[in-house]
């Protein structure tokens, strides 16, 4: 309904979205930034913590390079200008999981900034019917492309985890993950609706994950987004005012939390009152963002270099004279970087044309198959096999896995070897192309690679039948059990054949092609009506 | 002589400068209040406190009398040397307290968790809650 109702704000024509995203995202790193105790999630309470995370006195840090490293991978697939020299800075507040009354960063003097990250537009098909501006397609081999512009990066530390007993009236503190690496990645505010908003994020996704700077689920677990959102009136120009929306943690909470926020803007601008600054957050239950603190309350931070860290200095090529091979040099990374998400897809598009258009491409984004797509493909052989894969890909598996975490299920029990076996099999018409769904549930939910496709046949006999003796003995019998069909297949053949065929399937579990099964039908029916 | 006529001048820009400020009294309102109970936890119980708070701030504005237009700030001791990076990303058992360690000087712990008084939920935090008596 918010979907709904903020779309129909933004295609009234009288006004117009700013959106802004401000990411944060955990680093890919065995230990911390800044000290060398263990990154790991999910280990027993405050085993994890060095004298600096405590924030003895004494203690000092001491800079991670991989966390530089996985920075650096960040800035140059978000194509960001890195800066030579920047500076850590301390950002002062007072919580208890933050021990040492401050968090290091790089607010004034990042490592990265001036960058733009292009993206498709990813949209459902049904979707284009009511809003058919939404174009997804240039042409048969190219998406619609949209770019948002990246202000910075910045490198920073997490805080530790605070548990609130209630009750008890008091914060429960474990400091494992204090410390941890992050980069935090600051937009522009270039997105203009809920929908380029989830597109820009996934596609980010792909690239965290592809270029191992996150782990590798992404958005769900080490990734956490907030949105800044302001509301125009159309040929107004931007006050500076917007809402910041804090701790999104998923693809649905981000457009949700956008719907909602342009649809209760335009209500207050609609109303003649204007949006000041204000920082809210969203609320799963109620799916409406609350209000947490207005610009009035807005903290003072009191940004001041970190003493105990020298400039941070980055080199290149150019610079060779100058560093030691303990220093960080930006092209060796550079060389090392995989190709970038939006390369790849023009990539397939070029080596798969026979068959692969930019709308099958752009689905199997959408869907969070493209790398499974891509893992098949290399396990067939010619065109011919890999186009009834993506047609598989793109209806059974589709209907059995519609979503990113579904498709990751599916891809551990149904590797990409025993799916490009199945479609040997079913262009060797071992297996028929009605049975297909059957096989790919039950080798989805035997959560077992390892078996063979041999094994599940056997198992649940499901080889087709081709002996054409078989097939006209079958057949005679579905006719005597259904001695209706005889009569109508004189006035209505095409209806009749429609209904021994069903017959057929249901008593023999889709083991009989389509094609062989008709043909030898009419050729029984006819020979009996003469 | 040049020594003392010197003196004099010092003593003289000292004065106006002094005059110059007591003429400029500084007075903290009751947003000013709340914005440094805040950044410093500190409760300024009465007036008798605000009013200390008010003098030091004043006898230190001396300090903005300093030319600096020529100068940089020093950040760090350390600022032409070069941020020394930990080549190897592992894990130091040695370098990591024992859970026992990092506990033994709090004055409350439960279950392992060092205790703090209930502040509220941190805006940028994904707080969670639980309700120990069921524990």
């Amino acid at each position: 309904m918010a979907a709904t109702a903020a779309a129909a704000v933004l295609s009234s024509g009288r006004f117009y979205a700013l959106i802004g995203f401000e990411i944060h995202v955990k680093l890919a790193t065995h230990s911390k930034m800044f000290s060398s105790s263990s990154s790991a999630p999910a280990q027993t309470t405050n085993s994890q913590v060095t004298p600096f995370d405590m924030a003895l006195p004494g203690s000092l840090p001491y800079f991670n390079r991989t966390c530089l490293e996985a920075g650096i991978r960040a800035a140059l697939g978000l194509n960001c200008q890195l800066n030579k020299i920047s500076h850590f800075e301390r950002k002062h507040y007072f919580y208890p999981d933050s021990p040492a009354g401050y968090q290091i960063t790089q607010q004034r003097y990042p490592f990265a900034s001036n960058g733009v990250f292009h993206y498709p537009l990813l949209i459902k098909k049904d979707k284009l019917k009511s809003s058919t501006k939404y174009k997804f397609v240039d042409n048969q081999n190219s998406f619609v492309i949209k770019q948002c512009r990246i202000e910075r990066i910045q490198l920073e530390h997490d805080t530790g985890r605070s548990i609130h007993d209630d009750h008890q009236n008091r914060t429960l503190i474990d400091l494992n993950r204090f410390g941890t690496g992050l980069i935090e990645i600051v937009t522009k505010p270039d997105i203009q609706s809920s929908l380029e908003g989830e597109s820009f994020l996934r596609e980010l996704n792909r690239l965290l994950i592809k270029y191992n700077i996150c782990e590798q689920s992404g958005l769900e677990t080490a990734v956490r987004v907030d949105a800044n959102v302001s509301l125009h009136r159309m040929n107004t120009k931007p006050d500076g005012n917007r809402i910041e929306i804090k701790n999104l943690g998923s693809f649905i909470d981000v457009r949700q939390a956008i719907d909602f926020e342009i649809k209760r803007q335009e209500q207050l601008l609609t109303n003649n009152y204007s949006i000041k600054n204000e920082t809210r957050t969203y609320d799963t239950n109620k799916y409406q963002t609350i209000h947490l603190r207005r610009k009035e309350d807005q903290i003072d931070y009191r940004f001041m270099i970190e003493p105990n860290l020298p400039p941070l200095y980055l080199y290149d090529d150019n610079d060779k004279h100058i560093y030691g091979k303990n220093f960080v040099n930006i092209d060796d990374i550079k060389r090392n970087i995989p190709i970038s998400p939006l390369d790849e897809r023009k990539q397939y598009l070029d080596k798969y044309k026979d068959f692969l258009t930019a709308e099958h491409l752009h689905e199997l984004l959408r869907l969070d198959m493209i790398d499974y797509f891509r893992d098949v493909m290399t396990h067939l052989d010619n065109n011919h096999l890999r186009h009834i894969a993506l047609e598989v890909l793109l209806s059974d598996v589709k209907s059995i896995s519609y979503d990113g975490r579904k498709i990751r299920k599916f891809a551990q029990a149904v590797s990409p070897i025993l799916f490009a076996d199945i479609i040997k099999h079913l262009e060797k018409r071992i297996i028929t192309r009605f049975s297909l769904y059957t096989l790919l549930t039950l080798c989805n939910k035997s959560r077992d690679s390892t078996r063979s496709l041999k094994s599940f046949l056997d198992e649940h006999n499901m080889y087709a039948i081709n002996d054409e003796n078989e097939l006209e003995k079958i057949c005679l019998k579905i006719l005597e059990e259904n001695p209706k069909q005889i009569d109508r297949y004189k006035t209505n053949p095409k209806k009749a054949l429609e209904q021994l065929h069903t017959s057929v399937c249901k008593k023999y579990h889709g083991r009989i092609h389509d094609d062989l099964v008709n043909d030898v039908f009419k050729r029984l029916l006819d020979k009996r009506i003469k | 002589m040049s020594l003392f006529i010197l003196f004099r001048r010092s003593f003289s820009i000292l004065q106006q400068t002094k005059e110059k400020i007591l003429s400029n009294p500084i007075k903290i309102d009751i947003d000013m209040q709340n914005k440094l109970e805040h950044l410093s936890l500190i409760s300024f119980q009465d007036e008798k406190t605000i009013k200390k708070v008010e003098q030091t701030i004043h006898s230190s504005n001396i300090i903005h009398q300093a030319n600096v237009d020529h100068l940089q700030p020093l950040y760090t001791l350390v600022e032409t040397e070069l941020c020394p990076l930990r080549q190897t990303d592992t894990i130091s058992i040695e370098k990591t307290l024992q859970t026992k360690q990092v506990l033994e000087n709090a004055a409350n712990i439960y279950e392992e968790h060092l205790v703090a008084p209930m502040i509220g939920k941190r805006e940028s935090q994904t707080v969670e809650k639980v309700d120990t008596t069921k524990l």
